[in-house]
Parts: structure tokens; sequence; C-alpha cells
């Protein structure tokens, strides 16, 4: 057998977000050591409305990589975001929030939900996101970075909007900056070893980009992982019933909300992501449900506000590779796996993948054990983020209607089924391994939707009434005195106070 | 709801003080029932960091602690003779190093030695340096300072340990039963435990059961003959002889495991003696020869004959089972190789409150719980077993059996990866994190092949830099150190007594 050969090379093939946050994860873990990192840029599906919402681990990534948050969300016409807002999901319950925050304060040992949940079957009428500051401030039309002061009650945290192809830009402008090795052109051929092994890469101009390691960030076609490598997909239509998304933009909302939108309707819901000059709308819907026409005229009406008028509908299905790695090409973002729309884990799928690859980045030719491990652990972080997406549609409540009662009753996966087993049975939230959302937002998530722990940790009972309605007004207070002290959105961002807005708000 | 504790081991006191510090009494009421005729197997006598946050939820002062238990302080584990004899190895309470733009030190030490710089990994952990030079202080909170790198536990008498809960239980208004059980009353329908029935003729009823009673599981495996799974195959020792010495030299501010020829030994410091004992295969050597091997190997005289405990690594198939919830070995025993015994009983005390049922007991709440008390079982497993199995140099028939046994998948995965390149996977829920595996595996031989390229971010200059400011920032921090026995003396100097003493003194001479 040969001697395994030093991996040098590294050739990213891709586009728009999975490729620039592909390189420039690489470019920041590398830059000074032996490896060469390659871009091939393939041409941009990116449309003017198109938005990564993103999650709250964003900002740690964008300071990792030593981007400046105001210059890039000036480029990218860029949001903050507390939290998002899901209003219909239930045909008898109220519109919800759910921050990027904790909700309440633990006290006498025992979390907040607890004490909540008891209060509530007697006759407690504030909502679970009442008792959440950054709801209290998305909903009073604020904004706030968190400080010395709200970390004393609650977590806190934000995450975005961006304007995908400012922020694109932005990314690839940093790489190249940086020193990565860029190409445009389209895919012509992978050139295979005997092996199975990828050698290289054949572009359309007819010239070939050798390399050692290839990263395939192509998007949902799969070029390289998918296509040439024959790495099959697995299906996730049983959770997931959506399959298409309509993608535009409306004028942009002032004053600005510092959350986004999840509207349910018949046939799916309807995102709203507000951008500075813009409001990017997603519509995510079941085809076999609502022709194109309807979805159109569906979007309009939902989102009641002025669309642009060129709106495309895009089809995808939820699923992923059976493998994410193989021989030695790995697949990034949507090459790896598609998910839902919903809850904007896009971004953070591309970060789980490469956060586990820089740690894990070959070392030679022989690279099994790297290959094992990788999978083996990045499946799972996908399993995860999956399930916590498939409670959004199990756990809805507009009854009589296909869509939605087919997604109540379908059949979850066996560890999934597991923790809401008992979450229901107790209000304890299990975590597994490899989790992206923690317990706080598992459980906001699933008290949000209306999933009602039958019983409560009977610790609560040890504490008298009067303090537990003590504690909590004590806690609405500083909630309320908070907000009055915070800015609206435009303040933070630097720009003229929306029409009608005074500087106290 | 009413709670009755059998047994008053060390898992009984540890289950009776936690529950009692949670729940007030009018909420659930705790009663322990104990027979002064059963011995307590008192073999763990060596404890992990967590010990110190069950001493904090009670609220207990940690110097009172300490003299009352002759208890000294504990930084990690010495291995000797492991790999092979002569080696020796410290698995520490703390990490190697301090992580550098977020690529952890370890990485950085084998891309040094992978270029041919022999440098000692210990020489980069604080809290192994601490214990070579025999040294003790209390870790700092400045989380970039070097003393921050590490956590502590003790080692106490066990015994000293039971009675000292056992009198905090009681303040707190616990009451504690003398008396050994005849019968056990079950409910005919649901197969409950409903009462105890004494030797005295008093019945004691309950609705929840914890059965501390030890290996018999008087409750748990007698009465709900709920099985037991043999890790026998990977785990082969089953006997102990447990002696205590007169203590000579250095208060060392570890604990000592030395590989034996048909298993090992250890050496525990208290402050006022030594213990030692040998956990042997009986597969392997006899009793006669196990106890002459360890007779042989002791720091001073024998302050007693060697007691002989057996035992059977594994665990009960369902710790929690109808109202009965086995606690301690009960539930499991994993020798005291790792020091986990009083960890795993303080953990399941913790997962019965977190998940404390009503009188109605939810299968889906025991099912967790047994879950998650099963994860902490097997993680430990697998960390011990990698201790038998990486012995490349040693060639009695007991260490021939480890090397070629076949371990579990899990570990199999794991010991690939490390091999390969150091890479080791944090695990959310169980027993030992990243730090752990790393100076174990190094310790036993198993040193990687390769290392994370992200490693390769500082030039060759800049890594040796890095390297040796690192250790000259460890020496002179351990310098400055007290000594662990001076540190022991000053911190359970206990000023009322003494001058109490003095007083009496003076009055004596008035």
């Amino acid at each position: 057998m040969a001697e395994p050969k030093r991996v040098r090379k590294v050739v990213v093939l891709g586009r728009d977000e999975s490729l620039w946050l592909a390189v420039n994860t690489l470019e920041r873990a590398f830059s000074k050591s032996d490896i060469e990192i390659t871009a091939i840029e393939l041409p941009s599906l990116l449309r003017a409305g198109d938005v990564y919402p993103t999650l709250r681990a964003q900002e740690a990534f964008h300071s990792l990589m030593g981007l400046k948050e105001d210059a890039l969300m000036r480029a990218s016409q860029a949001t903050f975001s507390l939290g998002q807002r899901f209003s219909n999901w239930a045909k008898t319950r109220p519109p919800f929030f759910h921050a990027y925050s904790t909700y309440g304060a633990k006290f006498e040992r025992v979390q907040f939900h607890h004490y909540w949940l008891k209060a509530r079957a007697n006759g407690l009428k504030a909502e679970f996101d009442d008792f959440s500051l950054s709801v209290a401030a998305a909903k009073h039309g604020r904004f706030f970075v968190p400080d010395e002061e709200t970390d004393s009650f609650s977590n806190n945290d934000y995450a975005y909007h961006l304007g995908a192809i400012g922020y694109c830009q932005v990314l690839k402008q940093v790489a190249l900056q940086r020193g990565v090795i860029h190409r445009t052109g389209r895919l012509a051929e992978a050139l295979r070893a005997e092996n199975g092994d990828i050698t290289g890469l054949l572009l359309n101009d007819g010239q070939v980009v050798e390399g050692d390691f290839f990263i395939d960030a192509s998007g949902a076609e799969s070029l390289l992982l998918g296509q040439a490598m024959g790495v099959g997909l697995e299906s996730w239509s049983q959770w997931f019933a959506c399959d298409r998304i309509l993608t535009t933009y409306a004028p942009p909302l002032t004053p600005l909300p510092s959350f986004s939108q999840a509207s349910a309707f018949r046939s799916g819901w309807l995102g709203l992501y507000p951008l500075r000059d813009r409001t990017a709308v997603q519509q995510v819907y079941a085809s076999v449900d609502m022709g194109e026409q309807e979805a159109f005229d569906t979007a309009g009406i939902v989102s009641a506000l002025k669309l642009h008028g060129d709106a495309v509908v895009t089809p995808y299905s939820a699923g992923c590779r059976t493998q994410f790695w193989a021989g030695n090409c790995l697949a990034v973002g949507e090459a790896a796996v598609v998910f839902d729309p919903i809850d904007n884990v896009r971004l953070h799928a591309n970060l789980v993948g490469m956060s586990h690859l820089i740690s894990l980045f070959p070392i030679d030719s022989d690279m099994a054990l790297e290959r094992d491990e990788y999978n083996r652990n990045v499946t799972a972080a996908v399993e995860r983020i999956r399930d916590f997406q498939i409670c959004r549609y199990k756990l809805n409540q507009r009854f009589d209607q296909p869509i939605w009662d087919h997604c109540r009753a379908m059949i979850l996966p066996d560890k999934l089924q597991y923790k809401l087993d008992v979450f229901e049975a107790r209000g304890m939230l299990i975590a597994y391994d490899d989790e992206t959302f923690e317990d706080p937002e598992w459980i906001a998530m699933l008290i949000g939707h209306g999933l009602m722990p039958k019983t409560y940790d009977p610790l609560v009972d040890q504490v008298n009434e009067a303090e537990v309605i003590r504690r909590f007004q004590q806690m609405l207070g500083f909630i309320r005195h908070s907000v009055e002290k915070m800015r609206p959105m435009e303040q933070h961002l630097g720009l003229s106070p929306a029409a009608g807005m005074s500087a106290q708000g | 709801m009413k709670i009755v504790i059998l047994g008053g081991g060390t898992a009984g006191w540890m289950s009776a003080a936690a529950l009692t510090r949670a729940f007030k009494p009018e909420f659930c009421s705790v009663r322990l029932i104990e027979s002064d005729d059963i011995g307590i197997v008192g073999v763990g006598e060596a404890t992990l960091p967590q010990v110190h946050d069950f001493n904090q939820f009670l609220a207990i002062d940690e110097a009172e602690f300490m003299r009352e238990t002759n208890a000294t302080f504990k930084l990690g584990i010495e291995f000797r003779d492991w790999a092979q004899r002569g080696d020796s190895y410290i698995h520490p309470f703390g990490v190697h190093g301090q992580a550098m733009g977020g690529v952890p030190f370890f990485q950085y030490w084998l891309r040094a030695r992978q270029n041919g710089h022999d440098l000692n990994i210990e020489d980069y952990s604080y809290p192994i340096a601490a214990c070579r030079h025999m040294k003790f202080d209390m870790p700092s909170d400045d989380e970039k300072s070097i003393r921050s790198t590490y956590s502590y536990a003790y080692h106490f008498d066990a015994t000293l340990y039971a009675k000292f809960l056992r009198k905090w239980s009681e303040g707190q208004g616990l009451k504690r039963t003398e008396g050994q059980v005849v019968d056990v009353t079950l409910d005919a329908e649901s197969g409950y435990i409903r009462a105890l029935t004494l030797k005295s003729g008093e019945v004691v009823e309950g609705d929840l059961f914890i059965d501390c009673s030890g290996f018999r599981g008087l409750l748990i495996s007698q009465t709900l003959k709920m099985g037991w799974e043999d890790w026998t195959q990977w785990l082969p020792c089953d006997r102990a002889l447990a002696v205590p010495c007169e203590r000579v030299g250095d208060l060392t501010p570890f604990t000592r495991a030395t590989a034996r020829e048909a298993g090992w030994q250890w050496r525990i410091p208290l402050q006022h003696r030594t213990g030692n004992g040998y956990v042997f295969s009986s597969q392997f050597t006899t009793e006669e020869r196990a106890a002459e091997v360890l007779l042989a190997n002791l720091d001073g005289k024998p302050l007693a004959d060697p007691r002989l405990i057996t035992f059977q690594s594994g665990r009960r198939q369902q710790s929690w089972y109808k109202n009965c919830i086995a606690i301690g070995l009960a539930s499991g025993f994993l020798e005291p190789l790792e020091s986990t015994s009083i960890y795993l009983a303080q953990i399941a005390a913790s997962y019965l409150i977190e998940l404390f049922p009503g009188k109605q007991i939810d299968p889906r709440i025991s099912g967790e719980f047994n879950r998650l008390v099963d994860i902490e079982y097997e993680r430990v497993r697998d960390f011990l077993i990698l201790h038998y199995h990486a012995t490349a140099g040693r060639d009695e028939p007991l260490w021939r059996h480890a090397q070629s046994m076949q371990v579990p998948e899990s570990l199999v995965e794991k010991m690939a990866i490390f091999k390969r390149r150091g890479h080791v996977h944090r695990y959310k829920d169980g027993l030992f994190s990243p730090a752990s595996w790393i100076a174990v595996y190094t310790g036993q031989g198993i040193t990687p092949v390769g290392y994370d390229r992200q490693a390769d971010n500082l030039s060759a200059y800049e890594l040796l830099a890095r390297l040796s400011e690192m250790k000259g920032r460890i020496d002179v921090n351990v310098a400055a150190m007290p000594s662990h026995a001076d540190f022991v003396r000053d911190f359970c100097f206990d000023a009322k007594a003494a001058s109490k003493a003095a007083m009496m003194g003076e009055t004596a001479h008035g």
C-alpha cells in the first residue's frame, strides 16, 4: 500500500453562505499552517429578498472570525433579533414569543417553569413568555444588549436577520483579503482515483483544480458528495410536510421590530424577517395542499404587506445525506443536510459541520478514523436540530386541516418521543449529547406550543404561595422597569428614529 | 410522603442527608433503619470533587467536616506500574496547561513531541506539579490564572463520614431506628413495598423505600428479585483485602493505585493513618498470596489484620423498580480505581431529588432515573476497562487477559480516534471530561501518532516559547504553595477547641 499522503491542499467547491462560511472558518483555523485553501465559486443562487435569520450562536462566531459587528450588519442591511413570534399555530391559544433568553429565574433550587406550571393550574393569568425580559422588549418595540443588570435576572442573547447577498459579500471580501485562493466557474467533472477518492475538479473552462481534500459547499445539489461520490439521501418527509418556499420581500417595517414572525396558515406558515431596507418574506407550504398561484395570493393576505411582484417558489425536501464525509470529500450546509426553514438553522448547520471538521481536519490520505468520528458526531448533532424542528409541527393545534392533522398524527423519532414523554410526565427536559438548542429553548418551545406537563417538580409545593407570588411580582416588576429604559432598534443601529417615535420612545 | 431508607452505610447516610436537606418535614418524612450488627463496607475513602458540592448543599462547614472525618485533600490519583513496571503517572482533577486560541494545550504538546522534543506532559499540569511536590492550596476563582485549572476532593474515613452525616441528619430531625428487617410486606395488587417488619416487631410503613443495604440488596434483589448485570468479563477483580497502617513520611495530596500481579493496591492518606487495600481477582491469585503482597507493600506498621471484602463488578438491571430505589452497592459495584463509589451514590440521590415522584409513581419518571444511572455506570465502566486494557508492558496472567479481552465497542471507537490524533469528544452525561481521558491514555502508553492541525498555528519557536512559559508559570506558582501537611494542619485548626483547652489548662493550674 502507498504511504499516506499529507493533506495540504483543500478545495472548497460551492456558493453563497456555505462556501464563504467554510473558507473563512478554515482560514481562521489553519492560516499559519501548511494548508492551502482554494475556493471555487459557483454562480450565486441568491436573490434580492433573501435573508439569513440566524441563531444566537452567530454572534460568537463573528467575534471568533474577527468580524466587526457594526460593519457586517451595515453591509447586510441587518437587524437584531430577540426571538421569534409564533401566531396561529394553535387555534385556541394566543400567539407567543420564543426568545433567545431564559424565562423567569430559578429559586429554592427549582427551575422557574415548575412554579409557573403550578400557578397556571391554579388560575394564574400571566403567560410563560411574560417572564422573559427579551419577550417584553420585543413586544414593546425595543432592543437591548445584555449587561450585568439584565444578566442578574436571566440570560438574554440575540440573533440577526442578515441580508443574504450583503452578508456573503462581506464574508467573501474577508476571505480574499486573508489570502484564500479564489476561482470562479462551473464543475464539469470530479476526477476520481481508483479507490474512489477525488483527485481534482475539472471546471468548464478546461482547467483542473487538484487537491487532497474536497469540501462540497454547493448547496442542495450536492455536486461532489451526492452526485460524484454517490452518497444517497435520507428523506425526512415523514416529519416535514412542507416542500415549497416562496421568497419575496416587502417595504421595511417602521419601527423595526426586534423579532421575526412565523404565522401558520392552512397549508404551512409564513415568515417575516425585518431588514433595514426591506422586509424579507418566506412562505413555507405543502404543495399537495396549495398550488403556486394560490401561494402568491395567500402570501399577500397572510403577511398583510405590499409584496414585491417577482416572488419565486423553490421546491425543497428536508433530509440529509446518509454520510456527510465519504472518501476524501466532506459536505457542509445544504449539500449535507437540507433542514426545514423553521427555526432559522440554515447558517448554523454550516457552523456545526465546520466546527467538527476543524477539530478533526484530516492529517493525511488515511482518514477513515476521522471520517467515522465526524459522521457519528455530526449525525447526532443534525438529528437533535431536526427533532427540535419536528416539535413545531407535531405540537400544532390547528384542527381539521389536512396538513396539520397529518403533522399531529406523525410518529416521532424514538429519542424525541422519549424526550417529550419525560417532559410531559413532569416538566423535566432531557438533553442528549450534541444538542444545539439548550434546555431553556426546548422548554420555551414546548410550553409555547402547549405541551403542558401533567405534573411539576413536587419541590414546588414546599414554597408557600405568598412567597411564589412575591417572587413572580418581583420578576415582572424587574422586567417592566428594565424595558422602560430600553431604546428602539433604530437607535442601536445608528439609524434615524422611525417616524412618530421620540428619542424616549 | 414517607421515605424509608434501609441501611446506614455511606450511601444510606448520604441519601438520608440529601433527602432531609431537600424536603421540608411537612412535605415528606425521612426515616432510616440500620442495624448495628451489620458491618459497613468502608472501601470508598477517596472521593471526587463532586463531594464538595454535596457538602455545600448541606451547608457543612468544611474544616469541621475534615476534622471529624480525619480528612486530607486530594488533587488526583497516582498510578504506578500500570503500563509497565516502574511507570508513574497522575490523573489530576484538572487540565493540562490552558487552551491557546481555542485549541487544547494538549495538542501543542503533541506537536512539540512529534517534532522531537521529549517534553514531559506532567510538567504542564498545575495539579500534577502540586502532587509531585506534596503541596496543596485552594483553587483560584480567576479564570485566567493557572491556579484556577484544577479542583479538589478529599480522602476521608468513610465510617466517620457516615457518622458525621448521621449527626447532621438527626440534627435536622431525621428519625433513625436501630433494627434488623425480618419481613417485607408487599401490596398484593401492585407489588409495591408497603412495610418493613423489624426484629423488634415494629412495622415501618412507607411510600418510597431506598435500598442502601449493600451488595445483598435486601429489597431490590431479595424481595423484588431485580436482576444483576455482571461485568466480570471486563473487570475481573472480585475480592479486596483492606488494612490500615501507620502514617509514615509525606502527606500526599493524592491517592495512589499501584498495579500488582493480580490486581492493584490502593493507598489513601488520612490525617491519622493510611488506608490500604489490594483489589484482586480470585481467578488469578489466592487470598493468602494477596495478603502477603499487601502486607509487604505498606508504608508503616499494619494497624489491624487484613479484612476481606468480596464483590462482583456490575450493576442492577433497574435501580428503581416499583417503589424501591437502590442506591450504593445495592445498585451497582465498580472497583474504587477511580474513586467513584461515593460519587455514584451522590449522583443517584441527586437524580432522585430531581425526579422525586408523587405517591403514584409514573413509570416514565423511574425509567428516566434508570436511564441516567445507567449512563453513569457505563461511563465509569469504560474508563476503568481502559486502565486494565492499556497495560502493554505487564505480562502476568491477569494483565494478559485484560490486554486481549474484547472491550465494549464504545471504548474501541474512543481509543482509535485518540491514538490517531489525541481527539476526545466531550459527552454530556456521566463522568470523565476529555482532560481525564487524556491523562489516563497518555499515562498508560497510548500516545497519539498525529495531532490536531490547528496546533500548527504557531511557529516552531513560538510553540516552544509558550510551552516553556507555561511550565515556568506552573513552577513559580507551585513553589509558593504551602505543603499539603501544613495546609491540612492550619485549615483544620480549631480555634475554639484550642482556646477551650487552654482555659481548662489555666483552671487546672489555678
